[in-house]
């Protein structure tokens, strides 16, 4: 854990020279200094949920809730602190929510179900006892009820952008600041945003990078969870490309339409773990939202 | 001699100083001069766009034509010299108002200054906004 923490200093000494902080103009994804921006849309949509026997997260509320100062901000359940934020380069450290666990909690029954998907196939009972390594056959699944908790992690990450007009890379680095799974995140992803006085545009392809450490402690199967051993599994590290579109447009001074659509394609090892049967997970929302 | 010759220089002097002092105030009193108002304008945030009218009271201001630019670009032109004029002005930062003659000379300038009544900035936010993942 200290290695991962030394390489953030590094990383700070190396780019997170400071600088002011410049204003944005409307054109840019902006927010008053100071001020809560709060917004609250509501409407119809739907998260899906790969897990097996995981529900379906029904987005009938969504939230947008940000505070900016001259160094800190809060950024809808990020707290972070900005090193650098110029035209052209930002970098930034922060302390945020792994959401990989929102798949295990939300809405989900807990020990009250019954044991969803025991195997009854003869390959329970084949040879081929789970080493861990192998996934375990396709028929094999386990519901998301039957295995033991996972529990929430908090990640430390660092992330640097590249701003060119409407153009935006950014990459960031994040590594478990919790002791929940020990594991490292990172994401690379370009933004395309357009927009005008009534409406704003964000096209944003990413491709997300998941430590072994990170994807096994939630995906991965051990004694933990079953003591049958076929369905045991450890998850690889693996790149999930995934690609979000936003869209708002204004009705009238506090009204305006809000329309999300996200994709992301799950890595192979991580499909192959028993307890997922989906190998994506895509996020719709249309609704009306106004800001406070 | 030389001592008559700078007494002589010094007289010339004096009797010069007295005439420009006679002259210069009512060669003053003679040019054209404006009175803008406002001077200033208020806006909610830094970078809003302030819109007002300003009014212009005129002395000594010959009969002619004359254009009205804000910087470099022109906003009107008029002919007669009435006391009084009244002009719309957009802008988001320090502007300077021009009174040009027909040939293109500067008769009048003025500076307006815009302030922020929340004198706060906008930021850049470092993640989409509604967010779903």
């Amino acid at each position: 854990m200290f290695k991962h923490y030394l390489i953030y200093v590094i990383f700070f000494i190396t780019v997170g020279f400071a600088s002011p902080t410049l204003g944005c103009d409307t054109s840019k994804n902006c927010i008053q200094e100071g001020e809560w921006d709060v917004g609250l849309a509501l409407g119809v949509g739907l998260r899906t949920n790969p897990l097996v026997d995981g529900d379906n997260f029904p987005n009938l509320i969504l939230i947008d809730i940000a505070w900016y100062g001259e160094r800190f901000y809060f950024d809808n359940g990020e707290v972070g602190y900005q090193w650098q934020q110029s035209t052209n380069f930002g970098v930034e450290s922060y302390l945020t929510l792994d959401r990989e666990k929102t798949f295990f909690e939300l809405w989900h029954p807990g020990n009250l179900t019954v044991p969803a998907v025991i195997p009854s196939s003869p390959s329970v009972d084949s040879p081929d006892k789970g080493s861990g390594d192998d996934p375990p056959p396709e028929d094999l699944r386990l519901s998301v009820n039957e295995i033991s908790d996972r529990n929430w992690a908090i990640n430390f990450g660092t992330r640097l952008h590249y701003y060119y007009g409407n153009h935006e890379i950014s990459f960031s680095i994040e590594t478990d600041a919790s002791n929940v799974h020990h594991g490292q995140k990172a994401n690379l992803s370009y933004q395309y945003f357009w927009a005008s006085d009534d409406w704003q545009f964000i096209l944003r392809p990413s491709l997300i990078w998941k430590s072994a450490k990170l994807a096994n402690y939630y995906y991965g199967i051990n004694e933990k969870d079953t003591i049958e051993p076929n369905f045991h599994y450890s998850v690889s590290s693996g790149i999930q490309p995934g690609i979000s579109f936003l869209y708002t447009k204004k009705i009238n001074e506090q009204w305006h339409w809000v329309s999300n659509l996200a994709f992301r394609k799950l890595h192979s090892s991580m499909v192959k773990s028993p307890i997922v049967e989906e190998n994506n997970v895509t996020n719709v929302f249309l609704g009306v939202g106004r800001r406070f | 001699m030389k001592h008559l010759e700078s007494k002589t220089i010094l007289i010339y002097f004096f009797m010069l100083t007295f005439m420009l002092l006679a002259y210069l105030p009512k060669a003053w009193s003679n040019s054209p001069s404006w009175h803008v108002q406002p001077k200033v304008c208020i806006v909610e945030n830094l970078g809003d766009t302030c819109e007002m009218v300003l009014t212009m009271h005129f002395k000594n201001l010959a009969p002619g034509a004359y254009c009205y630019y804000q910087g470099q670009t022109p906003l009107n032109c008029w002919t007669d010299a009435p006391p009084e004029k009244t002009l719309v002005i957009r802008f988001i930062e320090e502007t300077t108002l021009y009174l040009k003659s027909q040939d293109g000379s500067v008769i009048l300038s003025h500076t307006m200054d815009i302030k922020a009544r929340a004198n706060k900035k906008q930021v850049r936010r470092v993640r989409q906004p509604w967010s779903l993942f």
